[in-house]
């Protein structure tokens, strides 16, 4: 017997026929599934399944706010803003009109338009007054920035959980993605339309559900898929699972006609050969536990869902958590979880071998 | 739609890697998952890749849980076919000869040294390709197909000297 051999034994290994009833089963299989979600789920931060790291960017960028401690939950207030400030409300805020002798931003577009702005990425987007928006919270899944969900309707943070990564009750919500496809496809594409927002390409398209896809029967998706940059993009969706669809497209379409954008606040940074909070290294190691490869994500409202992805399909591990100019006790704090869910990867391998 | 497209193609990975007596199983593994992880899918043209990383972390996931369980026995058909075999179809023969020799020692291999063997002749990728199915370097994944084909190799050299002492006693 001689290696032609071998191999030719290996690839017979690909060519097994499927059984018959193998689609069947797997849709089955799928649909058994629990936390079977709406499309919200689609637009998490991919977060859920890296606990620790959730928290350790949370902590990064709650470090240069003023901003209220992981899981805190208030009842709304009537703050007259149209530029909210980090504050300790972490529900959802709707605000009277405050510059009556200035048109309000977005005036052309709603007939009576309240704003809100992301610092962490850099927008300021209009809306209808009445509704809600989120200012910035942490969760037990991560960072909530500023500006992110809408709803016509009061919603509450306090819901958000891993099987709920989204408020309940949230119409309307914004995602930084890294490049190529925003999330993928989810369902059959119904329509989709290149045009300009903000001054940047973009991509407006509508989602519905197809059997083998991702989406609940009779769930239609509608998002704009922008390009912030080579390594980012922002999408803002919608959809039928909460309030009026029409309604929730029409102020959606609104809200990206008024949509501007603007430099991003930076909340820490390099420091000579210092990495600053707001950041998280991870490293990958190779079966000799060699470092291989190591990974600098830099502040944004936004998690590192790249990081976060290596972290569950390579098996990395957080391997340093920086400290910043403030805040060190709080970093240090977390970099020991951030050790502890290394120590717990480690152990997972070892009772795998 | 996602899954007719892409069911055969991950069930056939799972094959190469767990034999097909248990593919079916992770290749609904699979997919559960990558239904449940989807919001970590941001390319769409990306999936198929993604979908397959998945499928190999479920095999390798399904091997070292069928280590800590024991090994059921295999009931998979082809076993004992050679001895049905009419002497004509030499090239048959000696194919399911070689697969009575080389399943046993394809079973004895770790779970990462099945993967990679599988990705790389099972299902043509590149050893580029395996790699970052694997989430590891190219030298690794190399290192890891060497080893697997040395402990078949070694397999083979076991089992024609035991046929070579058979003929001779």
């Amino acid at each position: 017997m001689n290696d032609d051999q071998i191999v030719e034994y290996l690839r017979s290994r690909g060519r097994a026929e499927p059984p018959l009833d193998l689609v069947s089963s797997v849709m089955d299989a799928v649909d058994r599934a629990p936390q079977r979600r709406s499309w919200f789920a689609a637009f998490v931060p991919a977060l859920a399944a890296a606990g620790a790291v959730a928290v350790i960017l949370a902590v990064a960028v709650l470090i240069g706010q003023d901003g209220p401690p992981s899981g805190s939950t208030q009842s709304p207030t009537q703050e007259p803003s149209s530029s909210p400030t980090p504050s300790a409300t972490t529900t959802p805020t709707t605000a009277p009109s405050s510059e009556p002798t200035q048109e309000p931003f977005g005036a052309s577009v709603f007939d009576d338009p309240d704003s809100c702005e992301d610092d962490s990425v850099g927008y300021r987007v209009a809306f209808p007054d009445a509704w809600w928006w989120n200012e910035p919270f942490a969760s037990e899944i991560g960072p909530h920035p500023n500006c992110r969900y809408f709803a016509s309707e009061f919603f509450d943070a306090a819901t958000v959980s891993r099987e709920q990564p989204i408020p309940e009750g949230v119409a309307i919500s914004a995602l930084v993605v890294p490049p190529d496809g925003g999330l993928g496809q989810l369902g059959e594409v119904v329509s989709s339309e290149e045009l300009t927002v903000a001054g940047r390409p973009a991509t407006r398209e509508e989602q519905e559900y197809a059997p083998g896809g991702f989406l609940v029967p009779d769930e239609r998706v509608y998002r704009y898929v922008i390009e912030l940059s080579e390594d980012r993009q922002l999408v803002f969706s919608t959809g039928n699972q909460v309030g009026d669809y029409e309604e929730n497209r029409q102020v959606l379409d609104g809200m990206m006609e008024t949509l501007e954008l603007f430099e991003p606040d930076a909340i820490c940074g390099p420091d000579g050969d210092r990495f600053v909070c707001g950041q998280i290294i991870v490293g990958l190691r190779d079966d000799a536990g060699e470092p291989i490869e190591t990974v600098v994500e830099r502040n944004g409202g936004d998690p590192a869902t790249d990081i976060i992805d290596r972290l569950d399909e390579v098996g990395a591990y957080v391997i340093a958590v920086p400290h910043g100019t403030e805040g060190d006790e709080i970093s240090r704090y977390r970099l020991d979880e951030a050790v502890a869910y290394a120590d717990l990867n480690e152990a997972e391998g070892e009772l795998a071998e | 739609m996602l899954v007719e497209r892409h069911a055969a193609d991950t069930y056939r990975l799972a094959a190469a890697i767990v034999g097909p007596f248990d593919a079916g199983d992770v290749t609904q593994e699979t997919f559960v998952a990558a239904w449940q992880q989807l919001p970590r899918l941001r390319d769409a043209d990306a999936f198929a890749p993604w979908l397959r990383r998945i499928c190999v972390n479920r095999s390798r996931n399904w091997l070292r849980g069928v280590n800590r369980r024991g090994r059921p026995v295999s009931l998979d058909a082809d076993d004992g076919l050679a001895s049905r075999l009419p002497d004509t179809r030499r090239d048959f023969r000696a194919a399911v000869e070689a697969r009575m020799v080389l399943e046993p020692a394809f079973e004895q291999l770790s779970p990462d040294q099945r993967a990679v063997l599988a990705l790389h002749y099972s299902m043509g990728l590149s050893i580029a390709e395996a790699a970052d199915a694997l989430g590891i370097r190219v030298g690794t994944a190399k290192s890891r197909l060497n080893a697997g084909l040395n402990a078949l190799r070694g397999s083979v050299i076991g089992s024609d000297s035991d046929a070579q002492t058979e003929a001779a006693s």
